[in-house]
This record gives structure tokens, sequence and C-alpha cells, in this order.
């Protein structure tokens, strides 16, 4: 089977967020080499299963395990800010939580974040660096108010 | 007595395909859709064996999607009847699939096209093309009347013609067909032509 590989001019970095189908996603982290197979057999597996079973699938019949999950390196402090921090939130709400979680451990800035987000309407579609700066952007400033309240107040004598 | 025919326009292409299901005399429905799109910009008109219709055309679908996910973009026409044409290859020594197929087509660059497929993989790239008995008559009427670059208005006029022929010679000539058209603005359901509609289900 020839196997193409397609560069795309504005892909800087292996995608670590790929389409699974069109209404699935895969995030990985660890062995790209090894995600890559994993993916391929998944891609098939999505599209024998369609063939097969041929009605579209039900999202309410599969399992939606997670109302909120990490994985990877640090995904335990991760997973601790999404439990205390997780209070359903909908929208733009979520990208912003998301977000909000990476920055506990990762540099801060759109080069080191991807966020791709799947909605009914729209299928899978990612945010774009300025996208994600923006909202980072407006994170660090709302930290800094939190900041600036906690030292402002006291002053009572 | 299946009629499969198809045609190349400005900037679009058009596959009729007739909508009976028919098992030996019986005459099981008038509504089947012979016509799968493949994906936005791609349909395939089917006619022959009905399940080998079905099962090669949705295999093909599915694979010209899993191609689109593995690679991020779609198969262009050409790819995808030069696939068909291999797949339907590889089956025919062992267990060949009786399907023929009209594989139509719009890509960006190279505009609209329409691929004639038959079900011992012969493939040509066609302006016109048909298969069926219905074929004796839309043929000639294409070759009589077809020229390149025609407007909508003047193809979906000529397939009528056709399909005016077909039902006033073919002996048991299928009552309704479905008209299917792909452009740049994607594939999709153009129009009906029925002359019998399912009887509605009268109160007891």
């Amino acid at each position: 089977m020839l196997f193409l590989c397609i560069c795309d001019a504005f892909m800087l970095s292996v995608r670590k967020i790929v389409n699974l189908d069109d209404h699935i996603a895969l995030a990985c982290t660890g062995l790209k080499a090894d995600a890559r197979v994993l993916i391929n057999r998944a891609r098939i597996e999505c599209q024998s299963h369609r063939l097969t079973v041929e009605d579209p699938t039900d999202p309410s019949g599969t399992f939606s395990a997670w109302k909120a999950n990490a994985t990877g390196r640090n995904s335990n402090s991760m997973r601790e800010f999404l439990e205390k921090n997780y209070k359903e939130p909908s929208g733009q709400e979520t990208v912003k939580l998301a977000i909000c979680a990476l920055l506990e451990v990762v540099e801060s800035g759109g080069k080191n974040i991807e966020v791709a987000v799947m909605t009914k309407e729209h299928g899978l579609w990612q945010l774009d660096e300025a996208g994600i700066d923006a909202i980072v952007a407006e994170i660090e400033a709302e930290k800094a108010a939190a900041e600036a309240a906690k030292k402002g107040p006291p002053k009572e004598t | 007595m299946e009629c499969v025919f198809g045609l190349v326009g400005k900037g679009f292409a058009l596959v009729v395909a007739d909508t009976s299901a028919v098992h030996s005399i019986l005459l099981h429905k008038t509504n089947e859709d012979k016509i799968m799109v493949l994906d936005s910009h791609k349909l395939m008109g089917a006619s022959g064996e009905a399940g080998d219709r079905a099962q090669f055309t949705e295999y093909i679908q599915k694979n010209v999607a899993l191609y689109q996910f593995r690679n991020g973009i779609p198969l262009t026409t050409a790819a995808a009847a030069n696939f068909t044409r291999g797949e339907l290859a590889t089956a025919l020594r062992k267990n060949p699939y009786s399907v023929n197929i009209l594989l139509a087509g719009y890509d960006k660059e190279t505009g609209p096209s329409l691929y004639y497929i038959d079900y011992i993989s012969t493939l040509h790239k066609v302006d016109k093309a048909a298969f069926g008995y219905g074929s004796y008559f839309s043929l000639s009427m294409m070759d009589r009347h077809y020229h390149s670059d025609m407007s909508l208005e003047e193809a979906v006029d000529l397939v009528d013609k056709c399909i005016i022929e077909i039902r006033s010679r073919l002996v048991i000539a299928p009552p309704n067909f479905v008209i299917k058209i792909v452009d740049q603005d994607g594939a999709r359901e153009h129009a009906w032509r029925e002359s019998i509609k399912d009887a509605p289900i009268s109160a007891a």
C-alpha cells in the first residue's frame, strides 16, 4: 500500500489531534510513530464499522465515559485541576477551562498548545495560534486581576 | 431493464438512473436510489445485480472516505475511477461483481468529468454514456442532440428526451427516474421524473 505524506505549509509540527471519522477525534501523547499505526487502524475500523453496521452510529449509544480527563505528562496535576474547577461549562467557557488546565503544566503561548473543538453542527475544527493566544491573554489578565484583588482590600484598620 | 445514463455539461455532470427494484417478474419498489453520493463532489450511478450494486458502491464510498481521513485531501475523480476499476479487476477472476458504473465528479482544477466503468473493468473517460437496454435509445438521442458545454437547461431537456424515448420504446420500461447533478457546489439530487407514485393506503 502506498503511503502518501502531505506537508501542509501551515503545519510546522506533527499533529497530536486527528480526525478518525466525521464525529470522532483522537488526541495522543507518547511515541508518534506508534500513534500513527494505531490511528490508521482506527480509521479503517471506523469505515469498516460503517460498512457492516450500515446505519450511522447513534452517539448516545456509545460510551461517553468522561466529562473531563487528561493524559500524558503531568496528567495527574491537570486532572486534579479539572476535578477542582469543572462546573459544567458550555461553549467558549469549555475552551477556556481546557486551556487553563494546560497552562498549569505547559509554558504559555499558542505555539505550545493545540486546541480542537468537536460540535454536532461543525464537526471538528481547530483553533489557530492567534485565537489560542487571545484566550491565554484573557486567562492571564483574569489571574492578574484576582491576584490584585487578593492583595488590595485588606486595608481596614 | 435497468437504465443508467449520464452526460457532461458546462461546469457540471448529470447522472440519471431508473428507480425500479426488480426481482424476476416482481417490481418491489419504484423509488430505489441507484446513484450513490461518494463524497461531496462525486456521484456513482450503478446498474446490475442488486446485492452487488449496493455492496460494491458502499465499499467504494467507504474507501474514498478513508483516503480523505488518511491524507487530509479528497481523491480526484480520475483517481476514484481508477481505484474502482482496480477493485473490479482484482475481483474479476475470483468473485466478479456484476455491476456497471457511471462515475461523475467535479474537480476544482479540471472541472466536471464522467467515467464509464463496466462489469469487466473497462474504463473510459467520456462525455456521454449509458448502460442497459435503455442505452439503445438514450445513446442514440444523445448522439443526435448532445454538444459540448451544454447549459443545465439544455442538458435536462436532453435527459427528458431520452426518458421519453425509453418510456415509449422499451417493452418493460421503468416508470420512474432520478436525476442527480454534480458541479462546483457539490453532488446532489436534481429532480425526479415519476409516472407512477406509490398508491396511498386507503382508510379502512
